[in-house]
């Protein structure tokens, strides 16, 4: 594993405790699911991880095209 | 430092496998609380695999794979709550306990190693230690 994968790894733990910390809090507080909500979350990172792929696919292109 | 990457890594895999236990979250008390805890997780993996990419320690392929298996944790996770809602407690367990495995799986991947493990894609040596 090198750096980057490592740094990579970092980023997904960090967003994946943050998540199930959210999921816990509510447990915790007693509070109902809101399901509605939860999916509307879904719905904005699926748009953030499509805008992140275009963006890099972007930059690839750009790489390999000459100056 | 090599050898310190890879305690690193094996560190961070059993962090996220025993990370309910180990981190004090609440127990899920019901299918709902176990729904969301699989749908959160889908969601942190592609906030997370968006990240990784903007700050370019991600290739595109890897985070492609990523979309597509949340995509289906997803769809088993909204199979799971419609056969919850008719009532269908079987069907929606073994939906819920499929999206949690591929969830699982997807995570030990991205945490293990960013080197074409989900993709067999051919991997392009960066480094002379990656040549020998």
């Amino acid at each position: 594993m090198n750096d980057a994968a490592l740094a990579a790894s970092l980023t997904l733990l960090n967003t994946l405790l943050a998540s199930a910390q959210r999921v816990s809090s509510r447990i915790a507080a007693g509070e109902p699911l809101n399901r509605d909500e939860v999916l509307a979350e879904r719905e904005h990172a699926k748009a953030a991880l499509d805008a992140a792929i275009e963006s890099a696919e972007q930059r690839q292109s750009a790489g390999r095209e000459p100056a | 430092m090599k050898s310190a990457l890879r305690f690193s890594s094996a560190l961070l895999i059993a962090v996220l496998i025993s990370a309910c236990g180990s981190l004090g979250l609440q127990a899920p008390k019901d299918f709902g609380d176990q729904w969301e805890y699989a749908q959160r997780q889908s969601i942190g993996l592609r906030q997370g695999c968006a990240r990784a990419l903007e700050m370019q320690t991600m290739e595109v392929a890897k985070a492609k794979e990523c979309r597509e298996i949340a995509d289906k944790a997803d769809s088993a996770l909204d199979m799971a709550s419609l056969a919850h809602s008719a009532g269908d407690l079987a069907t929606a367990e073994a939906r819920l306990r499929f999206a949690q495995s591929i969830l699982l799986e997807l995570e030990r991947k991205l945490s293990h190693s960013n080197s074409g493990d989900l993709t067999n894609e051919r991997r392009r040596p960066s480094s002379q230690s990656d040549i020998t």
